[in-house]
């Protein structure tokens, strides 16, 4: 049966101000519903539930044998590697288990939790998997999550897509001001992000707004 | 008679006066400037009303709280990874991982063999007259290279062409899924050898016929002339009329 998966969620905010531990609920939340997760975890702090792997092919290995098998294994993976290779890796199964079945039979949700680690990171710069992930991400079956310190760090193309915006405690006015124009909220809407304590968050929807 | 009054002439600046003017307007600008971010009324950004719900929402409204929630911390999540499995899907054969730095390394002299390979499968295809021996013919490509490590490279340039024409070879229902991007730049007759040999390698000929038999093959290919009766022993390709190679004494 194929199920439709249209989620593609910025958590924006400094380091130490609860983007991780939001991410992890995302992804638990995920996992609950039955998806599988890719989480790109170079703090290894997603480790208690979903299962760390040091490379991909030793993640396709387990994958492979329980499926010869007829054995379920975690469904969620946490890979201490750059956020292409998690991308490409999430790229490689969707094409495999979805787009080449023509239905989605297998969401995966895929987390980058540094987006600075991309090897071309930067707003002006969209890698091939990542362009791809963006036009195809509906046929390959992926939900993506992405956290980055500012709206610069990833192109504007992933703001015209997005179904969700994060954002914690922003330092200087200018970040402020700039989360308001990439989301389209008039100036000053969002001044109290410059007062947030850590670990809370405001939340932009398109169509809904502030909720 | 009436007297005109002479049209005073505007009197040259002095560099104090100038430097003054030039301050006053600074400072008006700076006065300006200062008066439009202290406005009880931001003004919007020009495309706000494109993106966000209508002023009416209460939610757009700059003097409206701004919704704030708060997230659980990391190690209140209990879970393990056991508590969340799932029987992945099959495949006929599984999405293999491409190592960059292995790729980088130990895959570069095969790949570039496989090139080789390629060409020279394209050479023995469209003249079957041509009696290069493959060996001889890899060994020409790259001078220096150990004869007695050939065979070895072959088998790996053989299985990396396999791979590389997978996705040509898919409609010829092997049914192989591996996600190479590269694709060899003269698809016809090389992919169809190679997929060819790529399926006999690896066991999977009765696939491969039964799918050539039921499909169209590519016009471009061209099969090498069958081995004369009385020529077997340097024949080029071997009963099947697939090309063969054989060590060099």
């Amino acid at each position: 049966m194929s199920e439709k998966v249209d989620y593609l969620a910025v958590l924006v905010g400094p380091p130490g101000h609860g983007k991780s531990s939001l991410a992890a609920e995302l992804a638990e939340a995920r996992l609950r519903e039955g998806r599988w997760v890719l989480v790109q975890d170079m703090n290894r702090e997603f480790g208690r539930f979903c299962q760390t792997y040091p490379t991909e092919a030793a993640f396709l290995d387990v994958v492979h044998r329980a499926s010869k098998e007829e054995k379920a294994c975690p469904a969620g993976a946490a890979f201490p590697l750059s956020a292409d290779r998690v991308l490409a890796l999430a790229v490689q199964l969707g094409t495999a288990w979805n787009l080449e079945r023509g239905s989605v039979a297998q969401p995966i949700c895929v987390v980058v939790n540094e987006t600075t680690s991309f090897e071309g990171s930067g707003s002006t710069f969209v890698g091939q998997d990542l362009a791809r992930i963006l036009g195809q991400r509906r046929h390959l079956g992926l939900e993506i999550v992405f956290c980055m310190q500012h709206v610069a760090q990833l192109p504007a193309l992933v703001f015209e897509s997005v179904t969700e915006v994060h954002m914690f405690r922003q330092s200087r006015r200018d970040r402020v001001d700039q989360i308001e124009r990439t989301v389209g909220l008039e100036r000053g809407r969002l001044e109290r992000l410059l007062e947030l304590e850590p670990h809370r968050y405001a939340t932009w929807r398109p169509m809904a707004g502030l909720c | 008679m009436v007297e005109s009054t002479p049209t005073p002439q505007p009197q040259p600046l002095t560099a104090e006066d100038e430097l003054a003017r030039r301050r006053e307007l600074a400072n008006e600008r700076s006065r300006r400037h200062r008066a439009r971010y202290a406005s009880p009324q931001p003004q919007p950004y020009p495309d706000a009303a494109a993106r966000s719900p209508s002023p009416s929402s209460s939610s757009s409204s700059s003097s409206a709280p701004l919704p704030v929630h708060a997230t659980r911390r990391l190690e209140s999540i209990g879970s393990t990874p056991e508590d969340y499995t799932k029987l992945p899907p099959h495949v006929d054969a599984p999405p293999q991982a491409v190592d960059p730095a292995a790729a980088a390394d130990a895959a570069a002299g095969a790949k570039q063999v496989a090139w080789a390979v390629a060409w020279v499968f394209k050479m023995a295809l469209q003249d079957a007259a041509n009696r290069y021996q493959l060996g001889d013919a890899i060994v020409a490509q790259f001078p220096g290279m150990d004869p007695a490590a050939i065979p070895g490279v072959l088998t790996a340039a053989v299985v990396h062409v396999q791979e590389c024409t997978e996705r040509v070879a898919l409609k010829y229902g092997l049914g192989v899924v591996l996600p190479y991007q590269d694709e060899l730049t003269s698809l016809g007759a090389v992919a169809f050898s190679a997929a060819y040999l790529g399926a006999k390698w690896s066991g999977k000929l009765d696939a491969f016929d039964a799918a050539r038999k039921a499909a169209a093959p590519p016009a471009a290919v061209k099969r090498a002339a069958p081995p004369d009766e009385d020529d077997d022993e340097d024949s080029l390709t071997d009963a099947d009329g697939v090309l063969k190679f054989r060590r060099k004494a």
